[in-house]
């Protein structure tokens, strides 16, 4: 009883403090609970949309040609294989709405019975999902995000038979390919629709003929099957060759993952950004213990006097500290709820799937039962100090602030009288400013980081190095005539006269093949010049070479040097690992190779031109130009802008970063100036008894905090610079950038000292009002 | 004919205790003259030191007019306050209440780099100068927490007049002091009076009084007694000490 009166009474004297560290520890648990919410109940949405719509483990594109009953029955009897699912589609590669032309191939196909119709916000599903009328078709919400197109309008698909309209009559759930940063794009239409087009394709006598028509496998696992759908798909690749015979195939934990890679990348690099602010709560939570003890230690000195022990103290602090923590987790899980929700629907457009409605309570609490646990063990470490206090020292007057000479001195300037006043404060008592300058640090080292995200998407000169191919001026070349050399140069000749540009790329496109039995992706270049951000190794010298990325050799447990077999369709080669780089295509996942190496499998034809114009007003011109003079085998295309979306993405999540950091900052300011304004009270009397004003000791306090903001601003980039690209790699690694380029340039570090540093200085200034109550007459004695 | 250079008119000071108002200063007329030691005596409690504090604008009166050089103190705001503080008045607490994590010399300087009209080499001459006087050359660069009392009073004494004020005000200098230190700081209070400081001291301290030209007596808030006192002399103490001695007794002291 004795210890809860004290309990109490401390609680309400010390209300300020409390309601500091129950404020921060409640964004904490409000922001992670919900971030962890969001993660899981995407993932969850994701495999609840799976299940709905039959997904198999493994999904496999296959010319309807090349599925032969054998390969189809090989699969079918495979040991692992507990059934197999077939659909035809139509594959079409001229999808336009509007002047869009979509880039990457969109598979038409009957709509699914089981296929669920979005509410227009994508908040839920409606009741029934109403027939398709001739020249209709449902789209995904990916397919919307990507085209920009909306219910009501039309989209054309040409095949060689002709050009097909459609009038968009809703967003319908896929779960295979629904999502915007999945390049392939299911569209559903009626059956009727479905049959003619299918039967005046195969009437014409065109090669598309062969390969309009697809056949979507997917294949299950057995229930006891205890591999994952990776490993699972290139056994059955190895046993059957089924993977080696398709136009792509993909997992379905692959296509979780990318359907959910922007969320997840989002809530990673939030989520480290909380569990940085977790760690400067409990710096502030130690500091104010270790500064509450020295300011009570009259009072501990009492307690003991009394007859209270050194473990009743310390269980009275620590519980104290504890129950604000606990406050403010539970403060943080009512906000956690809608905030979940509304988060988990921002990304619906991106993910194409409505998440589920839950919080992770499991995750969340345990992340944040872990944190109470090193919070008390930290609290128990400086706790210690109480054991030296003794009834006698503390009825002698307690424990007097005593200074000690420090290395670091500046002489004390009559010009610059109120900074180095400050400095002096700060040095003579470093200790007291080291968990506010470790704050500090974190915050900037988490917002330098941000800038660095921020240069990368806004900066395309570092692109390249990331394995983005990057171009400004992209030129399709038409797969139905053979392009001469004579003629690329005179296309760049034709570019040259606009203005000056540089070559970016010259590929033959990305084609899915089996390497060492793995279905990845290839990238065939023109030259080994081409071949994007190498890290280790050097670049295919001959024709049986080829590179690899980091991450696809990492997983795959392959090095440089290794020799692996390459297969497309019936014909393989062996190959060597010359180097490991870094490319962004299939999230990194891919190996890449000259023409002249992949002439050993296939017959590759040169594609993709990718130039970057210089003068960025000749681009349209020059476009608009080879469009008019080539417009018989080629299509160009200018355009400037970095995607909109991923920009808005990394600026929202900076912007998070900032306002956090500034919430965090007011906080723990206010919580370190009170206690440093009642330690300093005296100090304070006897300036203004020599003649500062007040005005002139707020502008000491606030030039102190600054300081202690500045020395931690500049850990923070010190930080930064050896730490951020290697957490933005691991974070990154999700989109297949493993490296990332870390070069701080003067504003990327500048934006976040100034912020943090004005930041301190103006919540410290607000902070010392009180200064203006103290009055000179407390020095009296009496 | 002695010219005030302070005067207060009629001041009162009173305190919100428990609800209660407390009066410690009840319509006090007091002046301070120019060159004179002035010394408030008076019993614990008796207002002395608020009176000290009201006079020099530490404090604002409650009622009354506290005026220097044609300013009513009660009237004027915390910068000219400030402003007073580190051109007109210096002030001594009993606490010596030095700043801690400055050396002596900064201790002194500071207040020194408040004065505008004063440049940095002349303060940091002066400075040296006051340390000297004071005997604190050698430990001018140690820390007060790494000096006695008795030095860290001297140089509280030095921080008070590095200004040259008008007027020099001691809050029980001595009050935490031992004997020897309590000698060496009343014969620099009595050498700079010497040399024209007026100053205004509160003690209770009989040996600290007897350095005064003028003693006053503090009863329930008014001045209930006042002694003129040639300049110290030391040869004099003992006749001075039995003549202060006498006139405390004829106010019950």
């Amino acid at each position: 009883m004795e210890k809860w009166t004290i309990l109490k009474a401390n609680i309400r004297h010390k209300k300020g403090s409390f309601a500091g560290i129950v404020i921060l520890m409640a964004v904490i648990s409000m922001v992670l609970l919900s971030l962890l919410g969001v993660w899981d109940n995407i993932s969850a949405g994701i495999t609840d949309a799976q299940e709905r719509g039959r997904t198999g483990d493994v999904l496999y594109l296959i010319n309807k040609n090349r599925l032969e009953g054998k390969l189809l029955s090989d699969v079918r009897s495979h040991p692992l294989v507990k059934d197999v699912k077939t659909v035809e589609t139509l594959i079409c590669d001229n999808m336009v709405y509007q002047d869009y032309k979509y880039s990457n191939p969109v598979f038409l196909q009957e709509v699914r019975k089981s296929g669920r119709l979005f509410h227009s916000g994508g908040t839920g599903y409606q009741e029934k999902t109403p027939e398709l009328k001739p020249g209709e078709l449902y789209i995904s919400r990916g397919t919307q995000t990507n085209m920009g197109c909306r219910t009501g309008d039309t989209v054309s698909f040409t095949f060689s038979s002709g050009t097909y309209r459609f009038k968009i009559a809703g967003i319908m759930e896929d779960p295979e390919f629904g999502a915007s940063v999945i390049g392939w794009k299911n569209v559903f239409i009626s059956k009727r629709d479905y049959d003619k087009i299918c039967k005046e394709v195969m009437q014409t006598d065109t090669p598309e003929q062969a390969s309009a028509l697809i056949m979507r496998v997917s294949v299950y696992k057995t229930d006891d099957c205890q591999l994952s759908d990776v490993k699972f798909a290139r056994q059955l690749n190895l046993d059957t060759g089924i993977s080696d015979m398709s136009v792509g195939s993909l997992a379905r934990s692959t296509l979780t993952n990318y359907t959910s890679l922007f969320p997840k990348i989002i809530c990673m690099v939030l989520t480290v950004f909380a569990l940085l602010l977790l760690a400067a709560v409990i710096i502030v939570v130690c500091h104010s213990v270790s500064t509450g003890i020295e300011m009570e230690y009259t009072v501990f000195g009492i307690m003991k006097a009394l007859g209270f022990q050194k473990r009743d103290i310390q269980v009275i602090l620590a519980a104290q500290y504890l129950l604000a923590e606990a406050a403010g987790i539970l403060l943080g899980v009512l906000p956690a709820v809608p905030l979940c929700y509304a988060l988990g629907n921002i990304f619906w457009p991106i993910t194409g799937i409505v998440p589920r409605k839950a919080i992770s309570i499991e995750k969340g609490g345990l992340l944040l039962l872990l944190a109470l646990a090193v919070s008390v063990f930290c609290i128990a470490v400086i706790m210690r100090k109480i054991k030296k206090i003794t009834p006698v020292a503390a009825i002698l007057g307690g424990k007097n602030e005593i200074y000690f000479d420090s290395r670091i001195k500046i002489e004390i300037n009559k010009k610059m009288l109120s900074s180095t006043l400050a400095f002096r404060q700060f040095t003579s008592n470093k200790k007291q400013y080291a968990g506010m300058a470790a704050i500090a640090a974190i915050l900037v080292y988490f917002m330098t980081s941000m800038m660095i995200l921020t240069n990368m998407v806004n900066v395309r000169s570092s692109w390249s190095a990331m394995g983005i191919m990057d171009s400004n001026l992209d030129i399709y070349l038409s797969s139905e005539k053979e392009v001469t050399e004579e003629q690329i140069k005179e296309i760049e000749k034709t570019i040259g006269e606009n203005g000056d540009f540089r070559i970016s790329y010259k590929y033959c496109g990305n084609y899915n093949l089996s390497l060492d039995g793995e279905q990845m992706m290839c990238s065939i270049f023109e030259d080994v010049q081409y071949i994007p951000g190498l890290l280790k190794g050097r670049l295919p010298e001959y024709e049986n070479e080829i590179v690899i990325t980091e991450i696809a050799a990492e997983t795959l447990d392959l090095k440089i040097g290794d020799k692996v077999t390459v297969v497309c369709k019936e014909k393989k080669a062996e190959y060597m690992i010359s180097g490991l780089n870094q490319h962004v295509n299939d999230a990194g996942m891919n190996f890449s190779m000259t023409m002249e190496a992949a002439s050993r499998i296939m017959k590759p034809g040169l594609a993709f031109l990718g130039y970057i114009i210089e003068d960025e007003t000749q681009g349209e011109k020059t476009a608009d130009i080879l469009n008019k003079k080539y417009g018989d085998f080629l299509s160009a295309e200018y355009d400037d802008q970095v995607d909109v979306m991923y920009q808005a993405a990394v600026y929202a999540m900076t912007l998070v970063v900032y306002l956090f950091s500034a919430v965090f900052a007011v906080v723990v300011v206010h919580m370190i100036c009170s206690r440093a304004f009642i330690r300093e009270r005296r100090d304070i009397g006897i300036y203004k008894a020599l003649g500062f004003t007040s005005k002139k000791l707020r502008l000491q306090f606030a030039i102190r905090f600054a300081i202690v903001a500045g020395i931690g601003a500049v850990a923070g980039c010190a930080a930064a610079a050896v730490f951020a690209g290697n957490m933005l790699g691991r974070i990154l690694r999700l989109i297949g950038i493993s490296q990332v380029d870390t070069v701080l340039h003067v504003s990327t570090i500048l934006v976040p000292v100034i912020m943090i540093c004005t930041c301190f200085f103006l919540f410290s200034y607000m902070a010392s009002r009180k200064i203006k109550r103290v009055e000179v007459r407390e020095l009296v004695t009496e | 004919m002695k010219k005030s250079i302070l005067s207060a008119k009629e001041i009162s000071k009173s305190f919100a205790h428990n609800g209660m108002q407390q009066h410690i200063l009840s319509q006090l007329d007091f002046d301070l003259y120019e060159g004179d030691f002035t010394v408030i005596m008076g019993a614990s409690g008796s207002g002395k030191s608020t009176l000290l504090y009201a006079l020099s604008g530490m404090d604002k009166a409650t009622a009354g007019v506290v005026r220097y050089k044609e300013k009513d103190l009660v009237k004027l705001g915390e910068k000219e306050l400030a402003t007073l503080r580190h051109t007109d008045f210096g002030f001594i607490f009993q606490q010596m209440h030095l700043i801690g994590n400055l050396s002596l010399f900064e201790n002194v300087a500071v207040c020194g780099y408040l004065n505008k009209t004063a440049g940095v080499k002349e303060v940091r001459k002066r400075t040296d100068e006051l340390l000297v006087r004071m005997g604190l050359e050698k430990v001018k660069t140690h820390l007060p927490s790494q000096v006695s009392g008795g030095e860290q009073q001297r140089c509280a004494i030095a921080r008070a007049v590095v200004n040259t004020p008008k007027i020099l005000f001691a809050d029980e200098p001595t009050g935490a002091l031992n004997r020897q230190n309590t000698i060496g700081v009343l014969n620099l209070l009595s050498e700079l009076n010497e040399n024209g400081q007026s100053i205004l001291m509160v003690t209770h301290d009989l040996k600290a009084a007897l350095r005064a030209t003028r003693l006053l007596y503090l009863e329930d808030g008014k001045i209930t007694g006042e002694l003129s006192l040639p300049v110290y002399d030391r040869q004099e103490e003992k006749s001075r000490e039995a003549q202060v001695n006498a006139w405390l007794a004829s106010l019950e002291w």
